[in-house]
């Protein structure tokens, strides 16, 4: 599936908040820098796919997700906006038909500090 | 020692061998152990002195004294002082940098893993501000004890049975052990741990008797109790976990023959 | 097990076989190492609630999640909720159980202890003090996070139907009795996390909301519980879980003689330690990137 035009501005990998994810997927798990768009090229049209399914660009998912902490430093979940992609992720993940692509999007929010899980498989 | 003997050999020992120090290497695996202990967010809430009968006086003793069991203090020939330090959090992650969880050491040591839903920028940019400090990070230290340091301090405790000593739990005096030990204001005493060989027998009276099993522990919620199976029982018997219960039937002799040795008064 | 090896391969193990139960004779062992842990002030402070994953509805399941907890929650089969019974100081006030330690020869006359002791010092001197300790502190302040996933759940458990009512906790403590009731608890969780490595298992302490854990087991208002409950289950992993987690110096921890002199660590005795087990090799281990990738395919877990 195709992602209508206006939605993306630009490649994927150009937004922040990818940026983040493929830097610290990277990190995490020993993949040099200039390996990661490949290591990730699968997952990253799966978030392409996202975007279409919920209508935004990556920043904009993020960006409701977290905001400004009432304390001063870091940020703040925001945990209604999180449940409620909690239960996109999981819509668009039966709609795949694919737990992989639902752990695709899930490590997207993940490594931009949006905590969640699905239940494990048994 | 088998873990299980371990604890069923736990007791509250009183007469130590008052003529017998203990060696310098079992009070470090002691607190060893204390340190492999779980600990919210991998910070040490838990700190202790050690310090040994033979190098404090007769009035430094004294200060540590308190109405439970103050003879104590007099017989064990090390007691290990167990404190909660209420600015752990602050210390351990601001000021040290030690590798607890928000400074992302346990992700990057691949412990903590984006699998459970963690990322670096969780831990330091979330969870930092969030769960470290409840009220602020300004908000000052609180009082109230500490769980994990128990935690910490009851390793230490188990490992001396394991090392083939004996150790009780006392409450302390505060003000009499800060002025002795010099330790922080911000240090909340949890317990005293008098640490020596027993000059009692392992018995020592038998295990205690406590509340009914199914008073204690439940199943679902608290309207059901966790049925005590007597075969988990037996099985836990061999192991030692579980042993004669007080009274023994010698017990009385041996504390008459104790306190002739102590040339304790007995007073009935 | 040997005891130093249990020590040893303790870690917090935050994956476990969802499809595997734990034997009930495995909890029971657990739950009798904490029934002989030893009594803060000779009082009985401690229970103990078993809670099955398997048993819980869906719903229910749903309320204990959290930002910092769902997959393990998932993962482990078995709960242990841990509460300190707020009342145990009131219910000793009469001295019966230590005057019965010394019926037993188990507290010595020669080290003081008489029923006139008992009755003249400790109960008025140690006990009473407890409860009236006029210096009392506020508990049940969860950090913003936690608060709004518990106001969510509320307000998802909607319609009158209460999953979950967040009630306040009472405000403020004596600070002896919460003292008290934090330590006790400490103490049965070193028994309770060590017991299930020495019978196979895998186990952590997990921050769960304790206002919904008191709701799910239908506590009192007088059992005070803390934000960890003790998740239990067969490893999913290797027992190695990647390697002992790091520790702060050994100095920093512990003083000799004095606050100030640091107890100085003995290598010897570390290599003792190590040859026992109860010190093993640290995290990261070489191999631990590709156990968490095998663990995240097998379980559908994100990476
Ligand atoms: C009171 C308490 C609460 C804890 N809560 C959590 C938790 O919510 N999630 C988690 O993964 N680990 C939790 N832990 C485990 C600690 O993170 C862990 O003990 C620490 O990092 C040291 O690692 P180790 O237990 O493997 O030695 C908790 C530990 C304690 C004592």
């Amino acid at each position: 599936m195709s992602v209508p035009f206006h939605l993306l501005d630009r490649p994927i990998t150009e937004y922040i908040g990818v940026k983040l994810w493929l830097e610290e997927y990277g990190q995490f798990w020993g993949i040099p820098p200039s390996m990661i768009d490949q290591e990730l090229s699968s997952s990253l049209l799966i978030l392409e796919r996202f975007c279409a399914f919920v209508g935004k660009d990556p920043d904009q998912i993020a960006g409701e997700c977290l905001r400004p902490s009432k304390v001063g430093e870091g940020v703040m979940l925001r945990t209604k906006a999180r449940r409620e992609y909690i239960g996109l992720i999981a819509d668009f993940e039966r709609k795949e038909g694919s737990r992989a692509s639902g752990s695709a999007v899930r490590s997207f929010f993940i490594h931009n500090g949006v905590a969640m899980t699905p239940s494990a498989l048994r | 020692m088998e873990f299980k003997r371990v604890l069923g050999r736990r007791r509250s020992f009183h007469y130590f061998a008052t003529w017998r120090p203990v060696e310098r290497e079992k009070i470090q695996a002691m607190l060893e152990a204390a340190r492999r202990a779980s600990r919210a967010v991998n910070t040490p809430f838990f700190k202790a002195v050690v310090t040994y009968r033979d190098r404090l006086s007769q009035e430094e003793r004294n200060q540590f004294k308190t109405a439970w069991e103050p003879t104590v203090f007099d017989f064990a020939p090390v007691s290990i002082f167990w404190y909660h330090d209420t600015e752990a959090r602050v210390a351990y992650v601001d000021r040290l940098k030690r590798p607890g969880v928000p400074s992302g050491a346990l992700q990057d040591n691949a412990v903590m893993a984006p699998l459970l839903g963690w990322s670096r920028r969780f831990l330091s940019e979330v969870i930092l501000p969030e769960l470290l400090a409840p009220g602020g990070r300004s908000a000052p230290p609180a009082r109230g004890g500490n769980s994990d340091a128990a935690m910490a301090m009851e390793q230490a405790l188990l490992c001396a049975y394991d090392e083939g000593l004996a150790a009780t739990l006392v409450p302390f005096d505060e003000d009499g052990a800060r002025t002795v030990l010099g330790v922080p204001e911000v240090w909340e005493p949890l317990l005293a741990m008098l640490v020596g060989y027993p000059a009692e027998s392992w018995e020592a009276g038998g295990q205690a008797p406590g509340l009914p099993f199914e008073d204690v522990f439940f199943a679902g919620s608290m309207d059901t109790a966790f049925e005590r199976d007597p075969q988990v029982v037996a099985r836990l018997q061999s192991e030692e976990l579980i042993q004669e219960q007080a009274p023994i039937a010698w017990r009385k002799h041996e504390i008459r023959g104790l306190d002739r040795m102590f040339r304790l008064p007995a007073s009935r | 097990m040997e005891f130093k090896e249990v020590v040893g391969w303790r870690r917090s193990i935050r994956f476990f076989a969802p499809w595997r139960p734990v034997e009930r004779e495995k909890v029971q062992a657990i739950l009798e190492a904490v029934y002989r842990a030893p009594k803060v002030l000779e009082l009985d402070i401690v229970r103990c609630v078993v809670i099955y994953r398997d048993a819980l509805t869906a719903e229910q399941l749903e309320s204990i999640r959290s930002p910092i907890n769902s997959a393990q929650i998932d993962m482990a089969p078995v709960y242990i909720q841990f509460f300190a019974d707020l009342q145990a100081a009131e219910r000793a006030m009469d001295g019966g159980h230590l005057k019965e330690l010394i019926d037993l020869d188990l507290l010595p006359a020669s080290f003081g202890w008489t029923h006139d002791y008992v009755d003249r010092v400790i109960v008025p001197q140690v006990y009473k003090r407890i409860l009236t300790d006029s210096n009392r502190v506020v508990v049940g302040r969860r950090p913003p996070l936690l608060q709004e996933v518990e106001e969510q759940a509320q307000a998802r458990a909607g319609g009158g139907r209460t999953v979950v009512a967040v009630e306040a906790e009472p405000a403020t403590l004596p600070l002896s009795l919460l003292v008290l009731a934090n330590t006790a608890v400490g103490i049965a969780q070193a028994h309770a996390l060590l017991s299930a490595f020495d019978e196979g298992l895998g186990a952590h302490l997990c921050g769960i909301s304790p206002v919904v854990m008191k709701q799910l087991c239908r506590i009192p208002d007088y059992w005070h519980t803390g934000a960890s409950t003790m998740l239990l289950g067969y490893h999913a992993g290797s027992w190695e879980d990647g390697g002992q987690r790091p520790r702060e110096p050994f100095e920093e921890d512990f003083f000799e003689g004095r606050y100030g002199t640091p107890f100085v660590q003995d290598p010897g005795v570390v290599g003792r330690l190590k040859a026992e087990r109860m010190i093993q090799d640290e995290a990261p281990l070489a191999w631990r990137r590709g156990e968490l990738s095998a663990l995240a395919d097998m379980l559908g877990l994100p990476k």
